[in-house]
Parts: C-alpha cells; structure tokens; sequence
C-alpha cells in the first residue's frame, strides 16, 4: 500500500533504489559463493574425479569418521539452543517492562557479544582448566575429590558456546516481549487467569514467533561452530565438528571440491532444521501482539 | 439510594449488595494518585468516576480491580475485605481503554476465556459465548480475529468477554474514548441497555460529562486523587459544589471576580472591565474577596439591543457587547462576545449572529453560581 501523499510511480523506483544495496550484497556474499560451492562440490577432483558429480557426497557419507561430523556438531547446537532458549525466555520476560537495574543486567547479559569466542575461550581455559580457580574452589568445598576436566573435552565446548550464544537469543526474545501489550495479562487476570493460564493461554502464544526466531538463529550460530571446538575441545575426536571436517578437507588435504561438498551439507542441516522451526511456528499465531485496535 | 425499590419488574437482582471504599491512598513516585478517597456502590448502582485524565479515577478503578495496590486505605466488598483478593478471585469483570482483546484468539475464542478458565463442559461453554456474542449483536463474527473486526466490534467483543462470566462487578475504564461520535451515542445506548437487563452493578472511569450523566445512577467527581462531589445527574448538573465541578460539568464562561456584596441569595461581583453581576453565591463570602462566577453558555441570553426583554431574565443587569465569533453546532450556534475591557463570554443562540454585531447579554442571577476562587483549572 503507498504511503499517504507519495506518488505510486515515484515511490515504485525509489523502492527498487532502496532495495538495491540488500539485493546486491545478498547476492554477492551469498547466492554466487553458494552456487560456486555447490557447482564446485559436484566436480570431485582427484582419486573421486570417476566416480561421477555426487561422488564427494558419497564419500563424506561413507566415511564413518566423517558422517560423525554431523553427530557431534547435532549434540552440541540442540541441547545449547534448547538451555540458552529455556534461559533467555523469562529473564527476557521479566526485563521487558523498566524495572530498577534494568539497564545494567541487561548490559551484563549483553556483553559475552562483544568478547568472541576466542575470548571466552582463553578465559574459559584459564578459569576452568584442571588447575584453575574453579577447581581450585570446588577442591576447597570438597564439592569434588579430583579436579574436573571441564575443557578440552565436550563439556568445554558446550560451556562455550552457552555463553557465547546467549545475547543473539535473549535480544531476540527481549524485543518480542517487548512488544507484548501489558493490558493483555491484566485482562487475563481479570478473566480469573492465574500465572500459569497467563503464561500458557497469553504469553507462550504471543511470543511463539520470538521464539522461533531465536531458535532458527540460534541453531545455525551454533551448528557453525568452529574456534571453539578446536580452543576449548578435543578437535580430533568428540568435538570434531562439520565445520572442522570441511577445514580439513580444504586446508590439510587441499580438497576445495570435498571441503564445499561438506560445506553444503552443513548449510543444508541448517535449511532443514529453519524450514522446521517455521513450519512450527506457521501453526502458532502470528499477527500483531498489541491487544484490540489492530 | 435503594435500588431494589426501583428495580423494574423483570430486572435481575444484583450479585453484590456493597462495595464500600474507605480512605484509599495511592502514592507513585512523584505524584499523590489517590488520597482519603471514600466512595460506597450499592448492588445494582451505575456510578460513573468523572474527572480530567490524572485526577486518580483510573487508579482506584484499578485499586478495586486489584491491579493496582493501594497504599493504604480499605476495599470491603459486602463486608469482606478484598485487600489479600487477587484480581483473578475477585470476580469482577473489566473493560479496558485498548480493549486488550487477546490478538491470538477469535471474538469466539475471547469471550470464552474466562469461561474456559472456570472449567465447565464444552457445550456449556460455545452456549454461554454464542449467547454473550449475541447479546452484544455480533453473531455472525464470531469467527473473526481482533484485527478482522471495526473499533466498535472489537468493543462490543471486550464488552461481551467482561460479561459472559457474569462478574459481580463490572469496571469500566473510558470504554468508549476511541470510538468515533456516532458509535459512542450507540454504545452507551448499548451499555445502559446491558446493565438494567443484566442487573450489573458498575464502576465507569470517564472524562465525558454528556458520558457520566446520561449512563450514571450517582456521579462521583473525582479531582486531585479524591472525592470531590457525589451526586445524581441532576444534582451535579444543576448544583455543582465548586468551580472545579462546574467547569467539568459545561459551565464554560468561568469568570474571575471579585465579591462586591454578599447576602443570602444573592451576591454581586465585578469581573473583568469592571462589570457588575448579581448571582447565586454557593458558599459565604467576604467583601472584597476573590471569587470564580460560573455560567453556562446555554443560560446566557443574548438579543439584539431593541429586542432586549429585560422582564423575561429579571434582575440580571444588561450589558452590551460585540459578536467576535459564531460557530454552527449542530442544534445551535456558539457564538463568542466581548464586553469591553477583555471579558469574553460564550453563549449558545438559536439564531447565527454576524461577526462584529452589536448585542445586549445578560447572565440570569438563578443560573450565575458564585464559587471560592480555588484555582479550578
């Protein structure tokens, strides 16, 4: 629909002149790569060059110690966008209105964003390792009889990208309960709903979209993983992740055809499992969260 | 004020006998919302809280809904106290502002909810909401989303949710503020309709005059967080108890004078430009004291010079004054005058005066109500 008092045919081109940027950079940082890597992967080079265009799938298929790839990133992305989702959602609900302080926890909550991984890495290295401060307390308060081996391992991994996945969901879902009108869970309470007909009748609903949302970005930040399965993990076994699979294809055997043919399955997990999250979220609702006069 | 002896035959007995609001305060950080406010609503009652926005009439409809907690102060409801009630146990049903209608439900879904959170079987329920939908004249929109339906569908929605569970109370918080004109006559038609055929017993937040006294059994005027007058229609229509009530009640010349004698029935101030007139005094005065002479523009008679009838407005003095303005309202016209020495008054004329005409105005003494200067705005 044209905006009041601007012309339909001036305001058609300055559209188009708008979108150009967008238009332009999606497809020069996405589309060609994407297609060049998918062309690329097609044409198996070397030993795999007869056995016809899908002969790099078949491969990384076959390979036992490859497929794990999938595995091992898969048990790593779930379970850390499920907690960071489980985390984020009612602390996201409960700063969305001012409350005192709010400022600050939510700068605290923000600020794993602005180290890196490679940050939290070496902090995670220094903090949690066998002879870092958090054994050295749990040692004191005889919460454990030998140091725990919480990096190099899964668990430094996992730990990891908990932290630094948090602040993409909790922005997420912050802007979406945000966006919740008040008058809604008022309305709720005088229609005799107490907190948890609220929460699942009112809330869940309305933020069904957010959570979504979250959950698609989420999945594909954390399915990408890669400084910190090699930093904080065990790169050549229980964290060898896709991305690392397709590192070494590409850089330690030279394979740039088998490294785009992992790159493309990996990119078609992530297509999998975002067509999922919408095709969930298709069956919530999806219109305006402000309540009446819409 | 017994409502049982007035219930017409066929009215349902009201589910509540008293509200009785006692010594209500209300502090937010900078500003006193709600202070010694008292007010009794009887089963059956219409009482409408009628002030201008921030006078604290939204916070103690919210105080007796339970969304807002009161500093200190009581709410009994038939001799209960409601202080340790959450809103969601007190039964009692609310209209908000926005509506609040639930954008993820259909109308159906909406009215339903209270009903579904009380339990009850299916059938039970889709009768109840087809019955409720139907009160309020949407049947065939049942289906419909909020953002599907016109403001005053989603209204009458908003209104039928609150009703459906049949509330002891019913809130209403300025329901029909975003409506446009037309609708608003309709709907308060529609929401005076409803609470005789119900036997609802109502609270209404509104900043409408015309609103407050054609809806309203009593009408409480609420200025600066308290109670300021009480009162039928009728009685704060014709005998506001201050400037301020007189002001919210459509008397618009409000005139700033000064006590020149007082007596029993009657005072005589100077206003501005030194004219002199006698009205009503509403409260002793001393000579010479400031005052507010209040009037509407409706009782301000205004004739041509050769036409004046001094006989027909009595002892009110005459003065002559110049048509500066003459807006066409529909029934009548406003027309502004100026007296000489800046003093404007409005006046409402069956005839359009031209701009610039010179006219004779008088200001009845019955009709002209002398207040203590307050500061009424």
């Amino acid at each position: 629909m044209p905006e009041i008092g601007a012309p339909r045919h001036r305001g058609r081109g300055l559209d188009a002149l708008l979108l150009a940027p967008a238009v332009l950079a999606v497809l020069v940082l996405f589309i060609i790569p994407f297609a060049y890597g998918l062309l690329l992967s097609l044409e198996p080079h070397g030993v795999l060059a007869k056995g016809g265009p899908l002969a790099n799938y078949a491969a990384f298929f076959g390979n036992p110690r490859e497929r794990a790839s999938i595995w091992n990133t898969l048990r790593l992305a779930l379970p850390v966008t499920l907690i960071d989702l489980a985390i984020a959602l009612p602390l996201a609900y409960r700063l969305r209105r001012p409350i005192p302080g709010q400022r600050v926890i939510t700068a605290l909550l923000v600020i794993p964003m602005t180290l890196g991984t490679v940050l939290i890495a070496e902090g995670m290295i220094e903090f949690f390792s066998p002879a870092g401060w958090f054994n050295k307390i749990a040692l004191a308060l005889h919460l454990t009889a030998t140091p725990l081996q919480l990096v190099h391992n899964y668990t430094g991994v996992f730990i990891s990208l908990l932290i630094s996945d948090f602040p993409a969901v909790f922005l997420v879902l912050l802007g979406f309960a945000s966006g919740i009108d008040p008058n809604l869970e008022r309305a709720a309470r005088m229609l005799g709903a107490g907190w948890w007909a609220r929460l699942t009748r009112v809330t869940l609903p309305l933020l069904a979209p957010g959570i979504a949302a979250a959950a698609a970005l989420s999945f594909v930040a954390t399915f990408s993983v890669f400084p910190s399965a090699v930093l904080v993990g065990q790169p050549a076994g229980e964290t060898r992740v896709i991305a690392l699979a397709a590192w070494q294809a590409a850089y330690e055997r030279y394979d740039y055809s088998q490294a785009s043919a992992i790159a493309i399955v990996m990119a078609a997990i992530e297509l999998i499992f975002v067509a999922g999250v919408l095709v969930l979220r298709s069956q919530a609702y999806r219109g305006p969260t402000l309540g009446g006069r819409a | 004020m017994t409502p049982e002896n007035v219930r017409p035959p066929g009215q349902p007995a009201p589910r509540i006998g008293q509200l009785r609001i006692r010594n209500l305060t209300k502090q937010y950080a900078e500003t006193t919302a709600l202070r010694a406010f008292d007010l009794d609503v009887h089963g059956g009652e219409f009482i409408s809280l009628l002030g201008p926005s921030g006078c604290g009439k939204t916070t103690a409809l919210n105080c007796v809904a339970g969304l807002v907690e009161p500093d200190g102060g009581s709410i009994e409801l038939d001799g209960r106290d409601l202080a340790a009630v959450p809103p969601e146990r007190r039964g009692f049903g609310m209209v908000f502002q926005s509506y609040a209608l639930f954008p993820h439900l259909t109308a159906a879904r909406n009215v339903a909810f209270g009903l579904e959170i009380m339990g009850g079987r299916r059938q039970e329920i889709t009768r109840r909401v087809a019955e409720a939908l139907a009160l309020v004249h949407l049947e065939g929109m049942a289906d419909r989303y909020p953002a599907q339906l016109s403001g005053g569908q989603q209204q009458r929605v908003a209104l039928a949710r609150a009703l459906v569970t049949e509330p002891r109370l019913l809130l209403m918080d300025e329901p029909l503020s975003n409506l446009d004109a037309k609708l608003r006559l309709e709907m308060r038609l529609e929401i005076r309709r409803l609470h005789q055929a119900l036997g609802l017993t109502t609270l209404y937040v509104t900043h409408d005059q015309e609103e407050a006294l054609s809806l309203s059994d009593r009408i409480v005027l609420v200025r600066a967080g308290t109670v300021q007058q009480i009162g039928t229609p009728e009685d704060v229509y014709s005998q506001p108890g201050s400037a301020y009530v007189a002001n919210f009640l459509g008397y618009r010349n409000l005139l700033t004078v000064i006590v020149e004698e007082s007596g029993e029935t009657r005072v005589r101030v100077a206003a501005l430009g030194g004219h002199r007139f006698v009205g009503s005094p509403r409260e002793r005065f001393a000579n010479g004291q400031a005052a507010v002479a209040a009037i509407r523009p409706e009782d301000v008679e205004v004739a041509a010079p050769g036409e004046d009838r001094p006989a027909a407005s009595g002892e009110g003095a005459a003065l002559t004054a110049r048509v500066e303005l003459t807006e066409f309202v529909g029934d009548a016209f406003e027309t502004s005058v100026e007296a000489g020495g800046g003093l404007r008054l409005l006046a409402r004329t069956p005839r359009r005066w031209p701009r610039g005409s010179a006219v004779v105005v008088r200001l009845p003494p019955d009709r002209l109500l002398v207040f203590a200067d307050e500061g009424h705005a």
